[in-house]
């Protein structure tokens, strides 16, 4: 229904305006326990049709949100009603801050309402709905492009929408092929049998990025778009007593030189990162604290800690153990690994010894991350969504254990009444003045407290061939085919 | 040779429910299930939803329960769904493995009709420059890695000669026909391949023209082609057999990292995506077939030692 400009504002794609409590399409309302609620209300453009020319309508944001339900049920969002063809209602169980993107995505009812409402359950729904039996169904896409080809595992392929009242597509037909090795993607588009590579972790490395900036920009134009709502950064696991004393995770922090791994690994693409928060986005604080490369106030921070260097250039403690810390990541990716190696180096510097104990990323995110069953620190990037506040990540509530079935994303175990009460703060702020005082007090607690080292914001490169425009949009966030109708040859 | 022919089918089946527990065990223990993956994709998730959905996908029952369910349906002839794919699973098996028997038919009959004319050749010439020529190409075949060939050759004819495409399957708004989107997987896995059978043929070769019925042979006046290629190489048939009949076997299980790297769907590729993706019901029967193809070549194997020396009986006893 929504989407985000590059700094993290909120715009429409499928409504005629963004609900605000100031232009009446959000409002907060009292609910039957007596707990506030909200209300917002979205309107549908007029111009939207699916491919086979039925118009997207109210009900099919409420079949969305059946299907939703179906699966998971949506925490926050208690009813979704359609007032008429246009006009939809969200009601919500509790005051939040992001109301204005609360609506669910439409669902084809026309198509996929008869077969969800025969299903025996989300399984079996799953294995008939017409995305997974027959993609090429018209009336199952509304945007520039439908599907008209698809071949599992391989390729897909789109032609225009005839029923698209917005830009008009310049291509005729576009084809998405998957290849899944790297080296042969370049060859693929070094020999022209692809014209362009997905961005972000999907496509070519950024170092074959690099490599084809000095060979073939005779072909290609590059441009490197910030991830904004991505960060590479360590894990902390909160139940080892050594990562649990705060001087050793700001000595961590503190011992890492990050610029001359961004660099010398990167070619100075990536940006350091002093939070989780970009600094472009809503709620970033610039006198947030920041840790530079300063391994001689990381000494100082350890021997405050009661670490001294024993024989082996080794900090140990008075009970004579060891600083020795496991460091964890995806086994095979040779960026992380090359990282790793850096850190194990600069840290063994400072006398902290780094294990590592890299691991398949199907192990390592199934089952080492989502159990908390490392003691050390985990190399990871997360993938937020824009203007995120990072309850799932930092409040105590969102610790995976067996009692929750291991839901929740706060795998250091963090801890903190502070942090939890400023996270519920900035979750429930309509007013976008109180809630920047809240994103200010969780910076403050997260640069204090480090529940993670951060590391830095990855960029996407954006390789488009030279006879193509219209792939880059500096005003928009998200995948380039957000705006494929803009796409064109020159 | 029928009564054989049942017992080894029969002994097929056993190894087969054997193999499909073991494999069910092992693919169910790996981390992960399909809810912890859904997980990953969907933070908000509450614990009341992973508990329903378990309960739905059925990997909250004990491992023997799910695998009996599984039997049971598959004695029926119900292979289950993918649970990637969402398509019956034989939906997404039958092409893969059209595509890998393409490949892998067509690189296999080159490879053993090279390697029996390259081996013959450097058993006959033993010693000479002719052996030591088709010796130093067989270690390299042997040595060099598939995958760094296969991206030689498409860097070579696709990137700077651009006569052939870099991979995937035919597509009819391509420029290039069918058969070249063939070419370059084909020829990695025939140079791969024909290093080993080449070196197998080239050591049964020798084995066979040493021994006395070849020199008989020479003595009654027989022309040398004869000897060699029908009293040689038939004797020396038999141990190179037993690699043919096994190495089909295999190929039938596709190449996994030749596929992936020319982005041919075969059956290779889906064997993997089944495994890390948790997709049980497709990697099992992925797994099984490539086993029961594994199992009918050591059969076909020992059928044709018969065939080819009438004084090998079945029972393994020498006529």
């Amino acid at each position: 229904m929504t989407g985000f400009t590059a700094n993290g504002e909120v715009i429409c794609q499928l409504c005629t305006e963004v609900p605000s409590i100031a232009n009446g399409r959000a409002k907060v309302i009292k609910r039957d326990d007596g707990t506030d609620g909200m209300e917002v209300n979205f309107t549908l453009k007029d111009n939207l049709f699916w491919a086979d020319g039925e118009p997207v309508t109210a009900k099919d944001v409420v079949f969305g949100f059946e299907v939703e339900k179906a699966f998971s049920v949506p925490p926050t969002v208690d009813r979704v009603d359609a007032i008429d063809a246009k006009n939809i209602k969200v009601i919500l169980r509790v005051v939040r801050y992001d109301f204005d993107r609360s609506a669910p995505a439409p669902l084809s009812e026309h198509i996929e309402g008869p077969i969800f409402r025969a299903a025996i359950n989300p399984l079996d729904y799953g294995q008939k709905s017409l995305f997974n039996r027959k993609p090429e169904e018209p009336g199952l896409w509304m945007g520039p492009y439908r599907i008209v080809e698809f071949r599992p595992n391989e390729s897909v392929t789109l032609e225009p929408n005839i029923y698209w009242k917005g830009q008009k597509p310049y291509f005729k037909k576009v084809t998405f092929r998957l290849v899944e090795n790297t080296s042969a993607l370049q060859a693929n588009l070094l020999s022209g049998a692809v014209d362009m590579v997905a961005t972000g972790n999907v496509g070519l490395t950024l170092d074959q990025h690099l490599s084809m900036m000095k060979t073939a920009s005779d072909k290609f134009d590059w441009e490197f778009v910030p991830a904004v709502s991505s960060y590479e950064h360590l894990a902390v696991q909160f139940d080892n007593p050594i990562l649990a004393d705060r001087k050793v995770r700001q000595a961590i922090q503190l011992s890492i030189d990050r610029k001359t791994l961004v660099e010398r690994v990167f070619g100075n693409r990536f940006e350091i990162a002093q939070s989780f928060k970009h600094p472009t986005q809503f709620g970033w604080d610039a006198d947030v604290k920041k840790y530079p490369y300063d391994p001689k106030a990381a000494r100082a921070l350890l021997e405050q800690a009661g670490y001294k260097l024993g024989s082996d250039k080794i900090l140990t403690n008075e009970k004579g153990e060891r600083l020795s810390i496991d460091l964890v990541s995806t086994s095979g990716n040779r960026i992380r690994e090359l990282i790793e190696q850096v850190i194990q180096t600069q840290l063994k510097a400072v006398g902290i010894e780094i294990v590592i104990k890299n691991e398949p990323a199907r192990v390592m995110f199934g089952e080492t991350l989502r159990q908390r069953k490392f003691n050390g620190l985990v190399e990871f990037q997360t993938d937020a969504q824009l203007d995120t506040v990072p309850y799932i990540y930092y409040h105590s509530s969102q610790i995976p254990t067996e009692q929750n079935s291991w839901t929740g994303l706060n795998y250091m175990g963090y801890k903190n009444p502070v942090m939890d009460s400023a996270l519920m703060d900035a979750w429930k702020a309509l007013d976008s003045d109180v809630r920047k005082l809240a994103w200010k007090k969780i910076l403050e607690i997260t640069a204090e407290d480090l529940p993670e080292i951060f590391l830095f914001f990855p960029t996407s490169a954006v390789l488009t061939p030279k006879w193509m425009t219209g792939v880059v949009n500096s005003s928009r966030w998200g995948l380039v085919t957000a705006w494929i109708e803009q796409w064109r040859a020159k | 040779m029928l009564d054989f022919a049942l017992k080894r089918f029969a002994g097929v089946i056993i190894v087969l429910l054997i193999t499909s527990f073991v494999v069910f065990a092992l693919i169910g223990l790996m981390p992960g299930d399909p809810i912890d993956l859904l997980m990953s994709a969907n933070p908000n998730m509450m614990p009341e939803d992973v508990a329903k959905l378990k309960a739905i996908y059925g990997v909250d029952q004990p491992l023997w329960n799910r695998y009996t369910h599984w039997l049971a349906d598959a004695i029926r002839g119900d292979f289950g769904f993918s649970r990637i794919q969402h398509r019956p699973v034989i939906d997404v098996v039958l092409p893969a493995l059209a595509n890998t028997i393409i490949l892998t038919f067509t690189a296999f009959v080159i490879s053993v009709s090279l390697a029996l004319v390259l081996g013959t050749l450097a058993a006959v010439n033993r010693g000479g420059w002719v052996d030591r020529l088709i010796s130093f190409l067989t270690f390299l075949g042997i040595s060099v890695p598939g995958f760094w060939l296969g991206l030689v050759f498409i860097y070579l004819f696709a990137v700077k000669l651009g006569v052939l495409p870099a991979g995937g399957m035919p597509r009819p708004d391509q420029p290039y026909p069918a058969i070249a989107y063939l070419a370059l997987p084909c020829l990695t896995l025939i140079l791969i391949e024909v290093g080993g059978l080449t070196r197998y043929v080239r050591s049964a070769m020798i084995e066979a023209l040493s021994q006395d019925y070849i020199r008989t042979a020479r003595a009654k006046g027989q022309s040398e082609s004869m000897i060699v290629w029908q009293h040689g190489l038939r004797n020396a048939m038999i141990p190179v057999m037993t690699i043919v009949a096994l190495g089909f076997g295999h190929l039938l299980s596709g190449a996994t990292l030749i596929e992936t790297m020319f982005g041919w769907r075969g059956m290779g590729r889906l064997i993997y995506e089944a495994i890390m993706g948790n997709d049980y019901n497709l990697a099992l029967i992925c797994l099984l077939f490539t086993t029961t193809m594994v199992l009918l070549g050591s059969i076909v194997a020992d059928l044709s030692y018969s065939l080819l020396d009438p004084r090998i009986g079945l029972s393994g006893k020498q006529r």
